[in-house]
């Protein structure tokens, strides 16, 4: 059953009583909350993820529960584990909240899994990893490239299966930030975006809800074929330019969110990455420009799956 | 104290080491640390002429390291050399005695 | 006072005691069962112990994920932990500074079997105090750094505690305690450094030494009770109750440990641990030694008092009632730690201080 197929009351009171608890491939996740609007925001952002059956063992069980301010706006705090590891949100801005919140999580707990800091998407069998770096706009391309008949597997977490190029699908809503919000709603006009949140310390945010198709084949890995990290600067023409290995091999590894806790199966896994793929950096000011050249690209031998 | 000179270098004991060779270069991880570094062809072969042979002086490291990459043995200075293995003994990766 | 047996908490303890006991749990029991013990910070420790007892494979998948990663981590820890000491140690052996090692980096120096499964975010070493300045300026020289602490902490450090501020070298994960004693200089404990330096053992890493069995065992014991605010001490009643098995072996250590404790005036810390592991952990421990050890108790009441309080606090805390329980006795642990460590006209500005912090303070990592 999926989230959608609950009424949202059923929702809510799940949410506020034992808990939910969906599939999100690789983990399951419980989540509970008293919070009403943040139950209709979940079911309307995980509408076409599955529940997860009750005595599931919960990989992240987490709470976002109001808490009373002496200043005059309310708040949220994000619980794990008996503990609050962050301040407090706005209580309206409980979705960012849980997404922050789980990324974190996820982050520190999955060392059977190399996690690299990127955003994966796929076609034909063949994984492409968009690796995050300051104004990378890796989000927005991975986003654009959902709506657009690609498979998308995450915007934040290149999953890889240690010592193999096999990535899985960890798929969340796609956060988007300031312009980019505008910038998606007029590249995919049918796309379906979630509330803005204004004021965050990102400044304003959405999420891109993640294709259902996309959702459905959570659980299919991918095998990584190319590794483009994007470069986006306003107004520039598309240019493609190759690293060599040792540097995308430092790049991908200093940006890892667990490269140092894996030692030398992070160290190995990514030499494999880099000399198996070609790595490339793509300056775009424009995302159809962009998709253009990534399509260009991937249709070289190289990028075949094997 | 020993000088510098006369100073003979090996492995450090307990250490490991994993190299993943690369387009531009070589990357070494230190398992004892667990730490990575990128080196260059002097470096990368100055460690390999160790394990094979452990407690060499600098000018022997130094002929078997020019040797080994097809130079002269003026085309890498001592000094270089020293300043090489001085950088690895801080990184725990060499032990000098 | 036990936990209720059916809670998360009494599961933890028989499952420190014998991971037998997490055989056949089901999937929830499993979830909160590491739960627990993330709250507790003993995850990597109890994997550790399902690993020494060949039973970590036998379990089912998600959980024995968890635990995986749970070592992982903790292995990785122990590794930075031995390098910071090494660059440590080479910096004050320059200046020919001998450095004992404390806590958590002298179990990994002694490699007890519980020595990768501590989360350390800094390695604890002893110099002697005539040397405290010479080490501080030493290191800030070589490259450490102050840690980000506001200006009423560092002296809060520098004036009543036995450290200088902790100091972390840039980009490294884990800093260093540099300490001079193991009690507070102004509190009302005062055991004698120098005798702790007289019995220091060599360890594994040249210009390193360790405490003596029963000088760890103690300092650990003076850590818990009189040295903290009682936050997540189960981890630290975990070191104890390792110490007790591990130099336990040794038929000496016990009546060493006992005379120790009265020679340097340690009795009553050594009394609430070893009263402590028997009611929690029901650690093994020699006959008779409760009775050896009634001597260094407190006077009626305050034993009462204390070990009830002290039983409440101690158990793992269970982290599902939100808001948490314990507030309140962990408040008045608090004071009472600081009542031993200050005298009484500068403990109430401080608590007002950390008060006031604590209002507005984000709270703990998670493991």
């Amino acid at each position: 059953m999926n989230l959608a197929d609950l009424p949202a009351h059923a929702v809510h009171r799940r949410l506020a009583g034992e808990g939910l608890l969906l599939h999100i491939p690789p983990i399951a996740v419980r989540i509970r909350s008293p919070m009403r609007a943040f139950a209709e925001q979940l079911r309307t952002m995980y509408s076409a993820y599955e529940i997860a059956e009750a005595g599931t063992f919960a990989d992240i069980d987490v709470r976002i529960i109001p808490k009373r301010s002496k200043r005059l706006r309310p708040l949220a705090c994000f619980i794990v584990d008996g503990v609050s590891p962050f301040d407090p949100f706005p209580r309206d801005h409980a979705l960012p909240l849980l997404e922050w919140g789980v990324n974190w999580v996820f982050a520190q707990r999955m060392h059977q899994y190399l996690l690299l800091h990127a955003a994966v998407v796929e076609r034909d069998g063949a994984a492409v990893l968009l690796p995050a770096w300051p104004g990378s706009g890796k989000s927005t391309l991975a986003a654009s490239l959902a709506c657009r008949g690609w498979r998308y597997l995450s915007d934040e977490f290149g999953v890889v299966v240690p010592s193999t190029l096999s990535v899985l699908p960890f798929p969340r809503p796609a956060a988007l930030k300031n312009e980019s919000i505008d910038v998606m709603r007029s590249f995919a006009p049918d796309a379906f975006i979630g509330p803005i949140f204004p004021k965050t310390r990102k400044g304003s945010v959405a999420h891109l809800r993640v294709p259902s198709p996309s959702v459905r084949r959570a659980r299919d890995p991918a095998r990584i074929t190319a590794v483009f990290f994007p470069d986006f600067q306003a107004g520039a023409p598309v240019s493609v330019r190759p690293l060599s290995q040792s540097t995308a091999f430092l790049k991908l590894a200093h940006n890892a969110f667990n490269y140092e806790m894996l030692g030398e199966t992070a160290f190995r896994t990514v030499a494999a990455i880099v000399r198996a793929v070609p790595c490339r950096i793509i300056r775009y000011g424009d995302l159809e420009a962009a998709h253009l050249q990534i399509e260009i690209l991937m249709k070289e031998p190289a990028h075949a799956p094997a | 104290m020993t000088a510098v000179r006369d100073l003979t270098w090996r492995i450090a004991p307990g250490q490991r080491l994993v190299f993943e060779d690369m387009d531009d270069g070589v990357l070494l991880y230190d398992s004892l640390v667990g730490r990575t570094h990128l080196l260059n062809a002097t470096a990368a072969e100055t460690l390999t002429v160790l394990e094979r042979n452990p407690g060499l002086t600098s000018d022997a490291i130094r002929r078997h390291v020019t040797e080994a990459l097809d130079l002269p043995v003026d085309a890498l200075p001592l000094s270089a050399v020293e300043e090489l293995l001085d950088w690895f003994e801080r990184l725990g990766i060499l032990v000098a005695r | 006072m036990r936990p209720r047996d059916g809670s998360m908490p009494a599961l933890l303890l028989r499952a420190i005691r014998d991971p037998a006991a997490l055989r056949g749990l089901d999937a929830v029991t499993w979830q909160r069962l590491l739960s627990c013990a993330r709250r507790n910070a003993v995850l990597a420790y109890l994997a550790e112990r399902a690993h020494a007892c060949g039973m970590l494979d036998s379990f089912e998948e998600r959980p024995r994920l968890a635990l995986m990663s749970a070592r992982i981590g903790g292995r990785r820890l122990t590794q930075l932990a031995r390098w910071e000491l090494d660059q440590v140690t080479r910096v004050l052996s320059a200046k020919g500074i001998p450095v004992i090692a404390l806590k958590g980096i002298a179990y990994v120096l002694r490699e007890m079997p519980h020595a990768s499964t501590r989360l350390m975010t800094d390695i604890d070493v002893m110099v002697p105090h005539a040397c405290i300045a010479e080490a501080e300026s030493a290191l800030r020289d070589a490259g450490w750094r102050d840690t980000k602490l506001d200006p009423y902490d560092v002296t809060y450090y520098r004036r009543f505690s036995h450290e200088i501020p902790p100091l972390r070298y840039p980009g490294r994960l884990l800093g260093v305690d540099v300490h001079h004693t193991i009690c507070a200089p102004v509190s009302r404990l005062r055991p004698d450094p120098n005798a702790f330096w007289a019995a220091a053992q060599p360890t594994v890493m040249p210009g390193v030494r360790a405490l003596s069995p029963p000088d760890s065992f103690l300092h650990a014991a003076v850590h818990l009770f009189f040295d903290s605010d009682f936050d997540g001490r189960f981890r630290d009643l975990v070191d104890l109750h390792e110490m007790a098995i591990t130099f336990g072996e040794d038929a000496q250590f016990w009546p060493a440990l006992v005379s120790r404790a009265a020679e340097i005036g340690l009795g009553r810390p050594l009394f609430y641990a070893v009263s402590m592991l028997d009611s929690i952990l029901a650690t093994p421990l020699p006959a008779g030694i409760r009775a050896d050890l009634d001597r260094f108790a407190p006077l009626g009441p305050v034993r009462a008092w204390m070990s009830r309080t002290l039983q409440q606090v101690l158990t793992p805390i269970d982290p599902e009632p939100w808001p948490p329980l314990h507030a309140g006795k962990l408040w008045l642990l608090y004071v009472r730690s600081h009542w031993l460590r200050m005298p009484a006209h500068l403990l109430i500005p401080h608590l007002v201080r950390k008060s006031l912090r604590r209002a507005g303070d984000p709270a703990t990592q998670t493991q």
